[in-house]
């Protein structure tokens, strides 16, 4: 096949592909609707967010998935803030118990909030989140809409599935790569330690049952980068990256 | 910057769409990966639109599809799709539109990526390399394997009128 003759060929093959009637007008809806949400929290619901919120400042705050208060070391960015202008995927406020995971990656605030699991995967033990990147001194923008977690294991995981089905809760991470660097937001319940491998070297991360931050270097997180939580009683498993979990700016 | 953006779109949008149904190789899909992108772009578009935009949403759907694409969960899926391949005389005669966009689908979306950019809109191994975020030498490797896989994938579609035995001269 020669170049041409491809070009030909894909050019055929979308020659008759239009825009939709209203496809801007619902463009431009659905994106104003985004941006209500959003500046309504940012207006008066302000000062309920900053006032729920303020319990993840504490050591022992709500914590994500793994439920409860904290008691250990919640990693390196497990005290931070969600910042103001934040809203639910249903338009509501932040409150401590949506917060799966926060961190800080850079200039940047990464958020996971808790949001209703589609039926099939709740009905699997799965849960699902949203993820939002606040910038500092910025407008927070939703970055993921939806993400799901706590749901599958790699083949072969013996000790993943074995957590999976007993309900435990598994944990999630998410990629974040921003001017050049790479962050890795990982997240598993209390009592177990995360560990980030990037091309066979570990990097330790610690306990993170509010998220923990880990900057790594690699080319191709799906790839290169691992993460892996370690129970109390020395068993590990693979938190696996979920659709959508590596986010590209 | 309402009329700016709706100016964009109306534009820029059927192009923009027509790389996302060859990226995706679906047109339901195209159409929600590009609403999607626009609908994050839209608040900023004041930024966006001094960002050559257009080469900014392209990659934003690319990554937006790569990433999806090559988790776990979407390999399971992947996994349970039909061949649409093999049985292409089940509905009689077949659009050969149809046929390409299947055999565009049967590619892993970072090598469909790829051949659209280097064949579809010209770009050069550099460009194509600059905008996925790869070395020239994966672009190189990957259109070369694209387009042998899209040619073993056309094989049987004799209602294409375009030789695809020939060798590729790229």
């Amino acid at each position: 096949m020669r170049d041409h003759e491809v070009t030909e060929m894909l050019d055929r093959a979308v020659a008759t592909v239009e825009l939709p009637a209203g496809f801007t007008a619902r463009v431009v809806a659905g994106s104003r609707t985004r941006r209500r949400r959003r500046l309504l929290l940012s207006g008066g619901a302000l000062v309920v967010v900053v006032a729920l919120a303020s319990p993840l400042v504490t050591p022992d705050g709500p914590a994500g998935p793994g439920g409860g208060a904290g008691s250990g070391d919640a990693g390196p960015s497990a005290e931070l803030e969600v910042p103001a202008g934040i809203v639910g995927s249903d338009g509501g406020p932040v409150t401590p118990d949506r917060v799966v995971a926060v961190g800080r990656a850079g200039a940047e605030t990464l958020v996971v909030l808790r949001r209703t699991a589609r039926a099939q995967e709740l009905s699997g033990g799965g849960q699902a989140a949203e993820v939002w990147i606040a910038p500092e001194g910025g407008d927070p923008r939703r970055a993921l809409d939806y993400l799901s977690y706590d749901l599958a294991c790699l083949e072969g995981d013996q000790v993943c599935a074995e957590i999976r089905s007993a309900g435990g809760g598994l944990g999630l991470a998410i990629a974040h790569r921003s001017g050049g660097r790479l962050f890795v937001l990982a997240q598993a319940p209390e009592g177990r330690t995360v560990e980030v491998v990037v091309n066979g070297v570990p990097q330790p991360v610690g306990a993170a049952p509010r998220g923990a931050v880990a900057e790594v270097v690699a080319d191709e997180p799906y790839d290169d980068v691992q993460v892996w939580a370690t129970m109390a009683d020395g068993r590990r498993y693979r938190i696996v990256w979920a659709p959508g979990a590596v986010l590209i700016d | 910057m309402n009329d700016d953006f709706e100016t964009f779109v109306s534009t820029r949008g059927p192009r923009l769409l027509r790389f996302a149904v060859l990226i995706t190789g679906q047109r339901a899909d195209a159409e929600d990966l590009l609403q999607e992108v626009l609908m994050q772009a839209y608040p900023r578009w004041r930024v966006v639109r001094e960002r050559q935009p257009e080469a900014y949403l392209r990659r934003a759907m690319t990554n937006r599809l790569i990433s999806r694409w090559r988790s776990p969960w979407s390999r399971r899926r992947v996994a349970g799709l039909p061949d649409h391949l093999t049985q292409p005389d089940e509905v009689g005669r077949v659009d050969d539109r149809e046929l390409l966009l299947d055999a565009l689908r049967q590619l892993p979306p970072r090598m469909r990526a790829v051949v659209v950019l280097r064949y579809w809109l010209g770009c050069s191994e550099a460009e194509t390399a600059a905008e996925l975020g790869c070395s020239a030498g994966s672009v190189k490797s990957q259109a070369s394997r694209g387009l042998h896989r899209l040619r073993a994938g056309l094989e049987g579609a004799a209602a294409l009128p375009i030789d695809v035995t020939k060798e590729n001269h790229a």
